[in-house]
């Protein structure tokens, strides 16, 4: 009886996951080719990375715990989905971050609506 | 008299426990799901790689290979469920790490012009 | 298992991921910019690693995605930090500056 509603509550949690996740994918993808700028790409970058990559790994593996047809190998499938997710959502950000750090230091692109950019006054009156 | 009454019990467990696992759909649906999820994650890494193809600056490409190879790590572990294969999900992690010192790699090298330290 | 145009959908989908493949391998041949290339080149790795998961050979995924994405771009940044970023090339009739 529990285990029949386990099963049924992670199988459409799981689902409408996968299904939200692979929408904000595409909409992120969108986003990705519409926005002008680096530093505007980071926010659909973002939503790709956490919203395309993390809730549809979380939701790939709640159904495969209720795939019971695949026998045992079900939990393989299981722990690989939870472990890349946990991975994505403790390097995504970082990298993200770490790749605008340094096209900021590099000067390769600079913020293009911007008011005042603190940053670079800091950067220039320390000689870098 | 007392063991056909225990092993009919044991059929009306078996029968209601089939009822309840009823509540999740049949697998056809199952995979009717994951090929539509497919389909949205192929059309994403298809935009993806328009950006990829035409970034007019490095980390305009850096970013978009980043969030394509987790679009396509989630695409692998999907694949995987659908051939009910594990074997073929071990690539996911591997793609993810990479791709991560990808970043690494290009940050440290636009920062200050060179790799290490 | 249903079939688009007489080929199963693996097919097309390793056809779509070579395809994805072979454009990053003709930009990386035309790009000036060394940097540029080293970047296509690790897109170029990534659909190749989607291309052998196709051919279901995940063994040849792990060490390539190891080769391809991480220690070539590692290696490559490595030494175009120490050369010229942009490959000067003369037009054709120019005098070349010989010291």
């Amino acid at each position: 009886m529990i285990a029949g509603l386990v099963d049924a509550i992670l199988y459409y949690l799981g689902a409408a996951l996968l299904l939200i996740g692979g929408v904000l994918d595409v909409i992120a993808a969108i986003g990705m080719n519409r926005f002008r700028n680096f530093y505007l790409r980071l926010h659909a970058a973002t939503v790709g990375a956490i919203g395309g990559g993390f809730y549809p790994l979380l939701g790939l593996g709640m159904i495969a715990l209720t795939m019971h047809g695949l026998g045992e190998t079900r939990l393989y499938i299981a722990g690989i989905a939870f472990t890349t997710a946990l991975f994505l959502a403790l390097t995504a950000p970082v990298g993200s971050h770490a790749l605008a750090q340094g096209a900021h230091r590099g000067r390769v692109v600079l913020p293009e609506p911007v008011v005042v950019n603190k940053l670079l006054e800091d950067e220039e009156k320390q000689g870098r | 008299m007392a063991a056909s009454a225990l092993s009919a019990a044991e059929g009306e467990e078996v029968a209601r426990g089939d009822a309840e696992v009823s509540l999740v759909p049949p697998p056809g649906v199952t995979e009717q799901v994951l090929g539509l999820a497919m389909g949205l994650f192929i059309v994403a890494s298809l935009l993806y790689f328009i950006r990829v193809v035409k970034g007019p600056t490095l980390p305009d490409i850096v970013l978009a290979v980043d969030v394509l190879s987790y679009d396509l790590a989630v695409f692998i572990v999907l694949f995987s469920m659908l051939c009910g294969s594990p074997f073929l999900a071990v690539g996911a992690l591997p793609l993810v790490l990479w791709a991560y010192l990808l970043d690494m790699y290009v940050s440290k090298h636009l920062a200050r012009r060179e790799l290490g330290d | 298992m249903y079939e688009i145009l007489g080929l199963s959908p693996c097919t097309w989908l390793l056809a779509l991921f070579m395809t994805y493949a072979l454009i990053l391998t003709y930009k990386t041949l035309v790009e000036r910019d060394l940097v540029k290339a080293i970047i296509y080149s690790a897109g170029q790795a990534v659909a190749y690693t989607l291309a052998l998961v196709m051919l279901a050979a995940p063994d040849l995924v792990l060490a390539y995605v190891a080769v391809g994405v991480g220690m070539y771009t590692a290696l490559f940044l490595f030494v175009a930090a120490r050369t010229e970023r942009y490959e000067h090339v003369e037009p054709p009739g120019e005098e070349v500056n010989k010291p």
